[in-house]
């Protein structure tokens, strides 16, 4: 058998912020077979990608193509080898045509020979698109066929696509498939990068399973089903140990949504219609992969976006569409996903972060306006001490701050605001081992304490591992939410990735 | 011992930055001198006596920096407020021509008593200060327009509406360069007799204090840091961003009114507005020089004021030994450059990283 059109080897990849994506991967993408690459967020799955298509390039290990060893530094050269890749977010210029992205970066084409020779492709692979209109007009599948047409035009035989049917209609994504299997039947290799398990069961051959930078399952599609790999990609370790659940005596609906309906900011429908009830004492876990319309529905529970539909009641008052203060002031905290954007100022100083959002608390006020700096600093202190947030002085920016210490003064600030319900958005992202441990510990005994814990999160493993009840999120809706006892790893995982159990 | 070094290094950051700028700032300024064929010496030498000089035998040289000053710290910091709640404001020139026009207005009213009158010119000269930044104000809160293009074309259209109403309804009887004169008791007096030092120094020191009172040790000015440094992590905390700009563009008016007032008000011996502005003209875009020399904080602009200040009275200097005082625009536009490009230091680093083959994210 000939050399595979690409060939990884023990490749490594960390990220400067000392982040292991990949482990040492190995991997072989051969011509005429569509391979798909699953895996939960955080895999390693599109660093993988990026380093086939010179995007990034890797700590350690090796690259062939077509047996031969290169060594990568920017995408055109991949390029040049007949490597394309077509990213999530498709990078064209909007309000140039498709034909001229297409040519954009090519030097000494003649416009009226391209048009033919773009036409001919269309013929060829049944691929339509309007290429005399700006991109800015056309629909995101459109986007990602130009993309795709722009791979094609410049010769690429092996094309790789992540996440592709993202932003599709399923008519959409019955056509891509149908393409990807025409290309690859004319030699093509390509690469489909995908959580969706239904997806990669419809139109690869093959299927290699990333989990936290490593390979842990190669299978040829045929010889698989859905069960299987949905236990691949969710498999478990276990390293953290919790303090133990305790029952509290008085339980009280904390917080209730009804068929709520929110919109992301392309316009489309991120929340379909989701109800629940968030009971004091408990952690409603959220599992799911991200993009599945999580943050859209956290950010309109805490004020941040508009609700379009239903109603959002908290301790028996309406408060949808309040604002992120109000809600508050009246106990419902908040802990950003996205830290170092919402939850902090990263220039201004950890004083001045303390008073983010108790900067109308009388306590810290003199007459009302007047800021009170030393009792912030003594109120900063405590919290420093309290939550062993290592910080050289209450003077430097939080951008000094280690990502752990950020994220405790973060969740130290919310909780002296005496919430009685918390919601967390990935709380523990980013964080080493210890910074886990602390902030999951902490959210049991708050749990405990009778406080009602809202926890969205794509690490499965902490959803499962502190949750009372699960609910899991799809396209926008709840596919299940039931006693975390009663799911099995495998239907969690096939939840995840679409298939109604 | 080290984190006290690395405290200090963190708050000496834009101080040093500062510095830098002003150095290559003279270089480059010493070059234009060289290279237009004049005498480096001489022209420093002209430039020190007439802004510094020796202060104990004669004063004179720093009342004329100082009396230069006080308006820029004001401009300055009308600039530098509009930054700290993330607005690039370019209207304070616009604004202090509305002042001024407020000003002669209010001094053209007949029969009031002399407070009256006085008090009547002061608020009049802010108000349409104010007025006149109110425009950028809404369309950017209301309509999301861009306060750089807005404010520019509102400092032309001031400009063309104050110097045809003054000179068409306001002129002076008596002098057909300037127009009517604000009241000897509507003065705002010497501080240094003899010279043209008011107090007008000393009203913008306080009014700096004020300010910087304000954005450090008051909630408004919190929020409109906290909005102006990051929108979204406002919005997470309860504070409406927009709010926050409006403030920010309503106190710059206010502030640009005062500057207005010291201009017209405060400076002999015009105590009036010039034909085509002739004596406001700059004043709002030099403050912006003034505060990114002074790092956009109230206490630097007090400095780059003060340095700005005597480079123009050095200036007259220059052209009395026959160097065009053009040069030190010269001087402040290279001060400007070095600031205007903040991350040039990481991004040669970066580069070369790259170039040696090292970690590299883009995304």
């Amino acid at each position: 058998m000939s050399a595979p059109l690409v060939r990884v080897e023990d490749v490594v990849k960390v990220y400067p912020d000392g982040t292991v994506a990949l482990k040492g991967v190995t991997l072989e993408v051969r011509a005429g077979e569509v391979l798909g690459l699953l895996g939960e967020n955080g895999a390693g799955k599109t660093t993988l990608m990026k380093i086939v298509s010179g995007l990034l390039q890797p700590t350690k290990g090796r690259l062939y193509v077509k047996g031969k060893e290169v060594r990568f530094t920017m995408p055109a050269q991949a390029l040049k080898m007949g490597i394309g890749m077509v990213h999530q977010h498709i990078p064209l210029v909007h309000n140039f045509t498709g034909l001229e992205n297409i040519l954009l970066g090519l030097k000494g084409v003649r416009k009226e020979e391209a048009l033919k020779k773009l036409k001919n492709l269309m013929k060829q692979t049944g691929l339509k698109v309007r290429l005399d209109v700006p991109v800015e007009d056309l629909s995101l599948g459109e986007r990602q066929r130009i993309e795709i047409l722009k791979m094609l035009f410049r010769g690429v035989t092996l094309l790789i696509l992540d996440e592709p049917t993202t932003n599709l209609t399923p008519v959409e994504t019955k056509d891509l498939f149908r393409l990807l299997r025409q290309l690859a039947s004319e030699g093509k290799g390509i690469v489909f990068i995908s959580h969706k398990i239904k997806e990669a069961m419809t139109v690869t051959d093959r299927v290699v399973v990333l989990r936290r930078g490593k390979v842990v399952g190669e299978l040829r599609t045929k010889e698989t089903n859905p069960k299987e790999l949905a236990s691949l990609m969710v498999g478990r370790e276990v390293v953290f140990t919790y303090p133990p659940k305790k029952t509290v005596g008085r339980v009280e609906d904390l917080l209730v949504t009804k068929d709520l309906w929110v919109t992301d900011d392309l316009g489309r429908q991120a929340v379909k219609g989701i109800s629940f009830t968030l009971r004091s004492g408990e952690i409603l876990g959220i599992a799911g992969v991200e993009g599945n319309g999580q943050r859209e529905l956290v950010e309109a529970l805490t004020g941040l976006r508009r609700v379009d539909k239903g109603k959002v009641i908290f301790k028996g008052e309406d408060v949808t569409n309040a604002d992120p203060a109000k809600l508050s002031f009246k106990g419902l905290v908040h802990i950003p996903e996205d830290r170092q954007n919402y939850g902090l100022v990263m220039t201004m100083t950890v004083l001045e972060n303390v008073l983010l959002g108790l900067h109308r608390y009388q306590q810290f006020l003199k007459a009302g306006i007047v800021i009170d700096w030393n009792k912030v600093a003594e109120y900063a202190r405590e919290l420093v001490k309290k939550f062993e947030i290592v910080v050289r002085s209450l003077k430097s920016p939080a951008r000094s701050l280690s990502g752990g210490n950020q994220q405790k003064l973060i969740v130290a600030r919310e909780l002296s605001k005496k919430p009685s319900v918390i919601i967390a958005a990935n709380p523990t992202r980013g964080l080493d081992v210890a910074s886990t441990q602390f902030v999951r510990n902490l959210l049991i005994e708050l749990r405990n304490k009778g406080i009602g814990i809202l926890l969205v999160s794509s690490d499965l493993d902490e959803v499962l591992d502190l949750s009372d009840r699960v609910a899991v999120m799809y396209e926008g809706r709840f596919m299940a939410l039931k006693p975390t006892e009663q799911y099995t790893m495998q239907e969690i995982g096939m939840l995840m990735g679409g298939v109604e159990v | 011992m080290s984190a006290v070094i690395e405290a200090i290094k963190e708050k000496a950051e834009p101080i040093i930055n500062s510095l830098i700028a002003l150095i290559v700032g003279f270089i480059g300024g010493t070059l234009a001198i060289y290279v237009s064929g004049h005498d480096v010496g001489q022209a420093m030498y002209q430039l020190y006596i007439h802004s510094i000089g020796n202060p104990f035998e004669n004063i004179y040289p720093l009342t004329v920096t100082l009396t230069y000053a006080g308006p820029l710290m004001l401009s300055g910091l009308a600039f530098a407020l509009c930054a700290r709640a993330g607005l690039f404001n370019i209207g304070v020139e616009g604004q202090i021509y509305m002042a001024a026009l407020g000003a002669v207005i209010a001094a053209s009213v007949e029969g009031l008593p002399a407070p009256v009158h006085a008090l009547l010119i002061i608020v009049s000269a802010v108000a349409f200060a104010v007025a006149w930044s109110a425009i950028p104000a809404a369309l950017k809160v209301f309509r999301d327009a861009n306060e750089v293009v807005v404010t520019i074309m509102l400092n032309y259209i001031a400009f063309g509406v104050v110097d045809y109403i003054i000179f068409r309804y306001f002129p002076n009887p008596e002098d057909a360069t300037k127009s009517i004169i604000i009241p000897s008791y509507a003065r705002i007096p010497l501080l240094v007799p003899q010279t043209s030092l008011s107090w007008n120094i000393i009203i913008s020191i306080a009014v700096l204090l004020v300010i910087y009172f304000l954005l450090w040790y008051t909630r408004p000015g919190y929020e409109l840091r906290v909005a102006g440094t990051n929108p979204k992590a406002a919005r997470y905390a309860g504070i409406n961003p927009k709010k926050a700009m409006a403030t920010s563009f309503i106190l710059a008016g206010m502030l640009a009114g005062i500057a207005g007032l010291e201009k017209v008000a405060g400076l002999p011996p015009s105590y009036s507005v010039m034909s085509s502005l002739s004596n406001l003209q700059g004043l709002g875009i030099d403050g912006i020089a003034v505060s990114l020399i002074g790092g956009n904080h109230p206490l630097g602009i007090v400095f780059a004021a003060i340095l700005v200040g005597a480079l123009h009275a050095g200036a007259r200097g220059l052209n009395l030994v026959g160097i065009p005082k053009e040069i030190v625009w010269v001087f402040q536009g290279m001060i400007v450059i070095c600031l205007a490009v903040p991350n040039i230091y990481t991004l040669v680093k970066r580069k070369i990283a790259y170039l040696r083959g090292e970690e590299v994210v883009k995304e």
